[in-house]
């Protein structure tokens, strides 16, 4: 039976946010006996509710609170006020995620002393190693039913994966399959097996695909150790008189104030939420806003270089049956010295509807949202293919989230504003996927080529990064911050740099392993 | 494109009987002929452009001020001769919008179509995009991977 704490119960875990980091941690905490609250600011939408249509479920899910935006980045002139497509529901970006659950290679873990000296970028080792999180991937995958791991058979490829297969392997690509995804392959853990639906982005109405709001999040309430309190948005955390955090001030959905009470507190707002609360709580004692000894809080904001290709052949391809983005190919996510940029990059097959391929190309700077061309690249929907590549982005401390200085929210807490440059090694990347992207798609036989520029993202990463030193970052391996023993990150916010690979596998895996900490700790009596 | 097969009851076809709430049916011609040059599917009935000016005319109810800027635009859309829109060639049409390309009018109407134009399920099948899947079960028994033209040994 979900459980119901009292707001002066000081003796809780308090998590803000439901998502792959938050939901997960509250499940594992919940399963070892500790008495979890999550706070989530947005509804709990139920599966069944959800929508096949890309507007409305848009509409339903995604978070849509006003940002504002700086920087040299597309998104700063193509959707100034919507920087990241992250969701406001029960299970946070696990609802729209498209499932990729991809490990960290080994050299991702210590960019520093493999890249070397990248004028400009902010790298640093995690102070963690692959064979570290190697248990806590195992895990992961097995709570996620990952394909391609754990003896789980891969997906079928669909129509858009056979395409782009077959190109991969005429221009001599090894690794390429339908990827491994938190999409059962076959029923599993309660779960059906994919139905192909296609609607991957817009919820999980078919429950085969994995999010926090149709396992971690029941299996947790199941417990009775685990809270989920829908449509509270936290506002600030408080810290008492010694410098710990003793618990945070929320509004429910009608603006009432509450003032929750915890004994430890872990934020998992996804990376631009994450630090605006952070910076939000600034009080007396921590005047640069909490955990932010190092004024590092909001900084090196990530989001992997990315961007889209679409094909058009002769004949149909009907993309749009099968799931969003199961087809991978790994061959470009080495760090190989002999390319113009450092890190490297994964293609993962996407397509969209009607509607958002619409969007997607007006982006297109030679299509330019109108006129005949426009119109007859529509006109071949029917007939395209896509794929997205998303590959490691530089670290800069001036990318960054900051409060803004006049604008506030209808909480009146300032809204939270995003500043993105690009690195010159993310458009040097960016540029090499593309021409592999039409080289795979020209193939077998592509008559066009529609490149479309990094548009809101998914992936935000950075912001209250791990560090081995207190001054270079946020956080420690566990991602407890440095300042504040009783706070901690708990979401991709902690991730010291971005890797290649798509991260939900990481988080989740991070939050297995920070759930033993904390329970180590808590039975030290350390916090 | 397909054929405008298996389009039944789309919601724009009722465009006789549409009332509009704030957009005079002059202004209401006008818009649809600049998106027939700004987005020329040709084929498309015109109910289908409707559809979107009828989103336009929502927006007024809100924005009061919405007819007077989108009739100003329009009056702003003047062959390089100073003609009006109406008495416009289709290519001095397009020229008109080319130069008009960066204005608020436009770049409203643009962003306008693009969000209500491709999302009405009525004009999906003209694309040959099928829409919701769930409740037939996704795509699984209906062709997910039934690409013809790719043989299987080329994977």
């Amino acid at each position: 039976m979900p459980r119901t704490f009292d707001l002066d119960d000081s003796s809780l875990v308090l998590i803000i946010g439901s998502g792959a980091g938050g939901g997960t941690l509250g499940n594992e905490l919940a399963q070892k006996g500790i008495c979890t609250l999550i706070l989530e600011a947005g509804p709990r939408i139920e599966r069944e509710q959800h929508i096949d249509d890309e507007q409305q479920s848009f509409a339903q899910l995604t978070w849509l609170d006003k940002r504002t935006t700086s920087g040299s980045w597309e998104v700063a002139k193509d959707s100034p006020n919507f920087p990241a497509w992250t969701c406001k529901v029960v299970g946070g970006t696990t609802v729209h995620w498209a499932g990729c659950s991809l490990r960290f290679q080994e050299h991702e873990f210590r960019t520093k002393d493999v890249y070397g000296n990248i004028p400009g970028a902010s790298l640093l080792n995690w102070p963690l190693t692959l064979a570290e999180l190697e248990p806590y991937y195992d895990k992961a995958e097995d709570k996620m039913g990952v394909t391609g791991t754990h003896e789980i058979p891969f997906l079928e490829a669909d129509n858009n994966q056979i395409v782009m297969a077959a190109g991969a392997k005429k221009v001599g690509y090894k690794e390429y399959s339908t990827g491994n995804m938190a999409i059962n392959s076959r029923p599993r853990d309660g779960r059906p097996a994919t139905t192909q639906d296609g609607f991957c982005f817009q919820g999980i109405r078919s429950n085969a695909k994995w999010s926090t709001l149709n396992t971690e999040i029941p299996k947790g309430e199941a417990t009775g150790n685990l809270e989920v309190r829908p449509q509270c948005h936290v506002l600030r955390i408080e810290h008492d008189k010694s410098g710990r955090v003793a618990g945070v001030l929320y509004a429910d959905k009608e603006g009432n104030h509450h003032r929750q009470r915890a004994r430890i507190v872990c934020v998992a707002g996804n990376s631009i939420e994450t630090p605006r609360i952070l910076l939000n709580s600034a009080s007396a004692r921590c005047s640069e806003g909490l955990a932010n000894s190092s004024g590092q809080v909001g900084r090196n904001y990530m989001r992997h270089t990315n961007g889209a290709v679409w094909a058009v052949f002769d004949k149909p391809v009907r993309m749009y049956r099968g799931n969003t983005m199961a087809g991978l190919i790994k061959d470009e996510r080495y760090h190989k010295p002999d390319r113009e940029f450092v890190g490297g990059y994964y293609m993962e097959t996407l397509h969209l509807g009607l509607s958002f391929l619409a969007g997607n190309i007006s982006s297109n700077a030679d299509l330019r949202g109108w006129g005949r061309e426009f119109a007859r690249t529509m006109e071949a929907y029917e007939n395209m293919a896509g794929m997205w590549f998303g590959g490691e982005d530089m670290p800069q401390e001036s990318n960054r989230v900051t409060l803004h200085p006049t604008e506030k929210d209808q909480f009146g807490v300032p809204i939270p504003h995003v500043h993105f440059d690009d690195h010159a090694n993310d458009i040097a990347m960016r540029n090499h996927a593309y021409k592999r992207g039409a080289m795979v798609y020209d193939a077998v036989g592509a008559t066009r080529i529609i490149r479309t520029p990094p548009r809101a993202s998914s992936h935000n990463l950075g912001t209250c990064r791990q560090s081995a030193r207190q001054e270079d970052g946020v956080c420690n391996k566990w991602g407890q911050t440095h300042d504040i023993k009783n706070l901690f990150i708990s979401d991709g916010s902690q991730f010291t740099t971005g890797a290649a690979a798509n991260p939900t596998l990481t988080i989740v895996a991070l939050a297995i392993r920070q759930a033993d900490y904390i329970v180590d700790q808590m039975a030290k009596q350390n916090i | 494109m397909n054929p405008p097969v298996g389009v039944t009851n789309p919601a724009s076809m009722t465009s006789e009987v549409y009332m509009y709430h704030r957009l005079h049916p002059e202004l209401v011609g006008q818009l649809v002929s600049i998106y027939r040059i700004m987005f020329p599917h040709n084929g498309v009935p015109d109910e289908f452009y409707e559809h979107v000016v009828r989103k336009l005319d929502d927006e007024a109810e809100q924005n009061q001020d919405l007819p007077r800027f989108l009739s100003e635009g329009v009056e702003a859309l003047k062959g390089q001769t100073g003609s009006a829109w109406i008495g416009l060639s289709e290519e001095a049409r397009l020229e008109a919008l080319e130069r008009a390309e960066q204005t608020p009018f436009f770049q409203m109407l643009r962003s306008d179509f693009v969000m209500y134009f491709y999302s009405n399920p009525a004009i999906w099948p003209r694309f040959g995009y099928e829409g919701p899947s769930n409740d037939q079960g996704g795509y699984l028994h209906r062709g997910f991977n039934d690409i013809d033209w790719i043989k299987g040994e080329e994977l």
